[in-house]
């Protein structure tokens, strides 16, 4: 394997680019425009609490929907994440599809997008019920009530459909997270880290032959495949 | 969350059961349904409410309803209708819209019986089905108000 890529500049050798990318992570560059993204997204993460607290306390009411057009804010809500997490997907696949051999950085940003974005999604279809305790409800489990999902209502249809789609997208993400977690593990110096990562990495890789991945070209950043596994 | 029709054709609900998805009123050709979008009760559930109104549960917050048809009073009438041995009689069972209507608009009763007032007024040529097209084939029905042509013969 050669230690150079056509898409890394010359003198730039694979080794170095890993270096560079789990520096980020572990030395970290810029603190403080972190705090002050993570201060303005916890304030938002606050209002959304406080909103949440609001709703379950006064009821779906308090969103001014009513009869008969009673989704309305609701449902909006729950597909504006889903938009926001299907660009995620169209991003990553559209890139694999065109075959562009530098997606990788770019999909696994997508992808994350995606994954966070239906978790935001997921809880849309627990704040929309009238009677949110009753969420496990809509899971169908052998309920001595004898009650069972009512599998014609949509808000039935966004459990599956989230939880389908967080599942798929979860498998993208760490598919495309393994080179990182190899590249992070060949420089982890603690035990408990090595051991973390190795598992983690192995996890993915099936069954953890060294070979016959022939996924491995197509997938791994080509820095991630020169260091691949050695247990 | 789950609906059905009792043997006498009333469109049922358990409000236990309901987790106020609001399909069903989403869903409703008709759009009749009404949600608790709040909690209505005030005093929540008082014992001084129940005692006047043992009859009726009072629907929390988050649960969808519709008319009952006044399903306590046809209980009630059946009960006496029971205790007395006989059937129950063609309106014996008056709904509350029923009685409040100062027009006497509303008619109650079996539409299974060819006899019953209901059902006469069932035959008559004013008699219209709401959404009859779609097949939806609703307890209430109407009747085609009175047209005065100005002759003053009293006839439509």
């Amino acid at each position: 394997m050669s230690d150079h890529s056509e898409i890394l500049p010359r003198r730039q050798s694979m080794g170095g680019i890993a270096d560079q990318l789990t520096g980020i992570p572990l030395y970290f560059p810029a603190k403080r425009r972190w705090v002050i993204a993570m201060t303005f997204a916890s304030a938002l993460l606050l209002l959304l609490m406080i909103s949440v607290v609001e709703l379950f306390t006064r009821g779906v009411g308090i969103w001014g929907i009513n009869i008969p057009v009673n989704w309305a804010f609701a449902i909006h809500n729950c597909v504006w994440w889903l938009g926001i997490g299907h660009a995620g997907t169209l991003i990553s696949a559209l890139l694999l599809l065109t075959g562009s051999e530098w997606r990788n950085s770019l999909n696994l940003f997508a992808e994350t997008m995606t994954l966070f974005a239906v978790v935001c999604a997921g809880i849309y279809p627990i704040l929309h019920l009238g009677r949110p305790w009753y969420v496990y409800w809509m899971f169908p489990y052998p309920a001595t009530m004898g009650v069972w999902p009512q599998f014609r209502s949509p808000l039935e249809w966004d459990i599956w459909a989230v939880l389908t789609y967080l599942t798929v997208s979860l498998v993208f993400w760490y598919t495309g997270l393994i080179p990182d977690l190899a590249a992070a593990r060949d420089r982890a110096t603690g035990r408990r880290w090595q051991i973390l990562l190795r598992s983690a990495i192995y996890f993915g890789s099936g069954s953890g032959s060294r070979r016959g991945s022939a996924r491995r070209g197509v997938t791994m950043p080509p820095w991630c495949v020169r260091r691949q596994p050695d247990w | 969350m789950h609906a059905t029709h009792s043997p006498e054709g009333l469109n049922q609900m358990v409000y236990n059961r309901c987790i106020g998805t609001r399909t069903c009123s989403s869903y409703c050709p008709y759009k009749m349904r009404r949600f608790n979008f709040f909690d209505y009760r005030a005093p929540a559930d008082s014992p001084t409410q129940a005692a006047h109104n043992p009859d009726v549960t009072v629907r929390s917050r988050g649960v969808m309803e519709k008319c009952t048809y006044c399903v306590q009073r046809i209980e009630a009438a059946h009960v006496t209708a029971d205790k007395e041995s006989r059937p129950l009689r063609d309106g014996e069972v008056v709904t509350a819209c029923q009685q409040a209507c100062p027009t006497k608009a509303i008619v109650f009763g079996d539409i299974k019986d060819p006899n019953s007032e209901v059902a006469r007024l069932k035959r008559d040529g004013r008699h219209y089905v709401l959404l009859e097209e779609l097949g939806t084939r609703p307890r209430t029905t109407y009747l085609a108000r009175w047209r005065d042509d100005g002759s003053g013969s009293g006839q439509g």
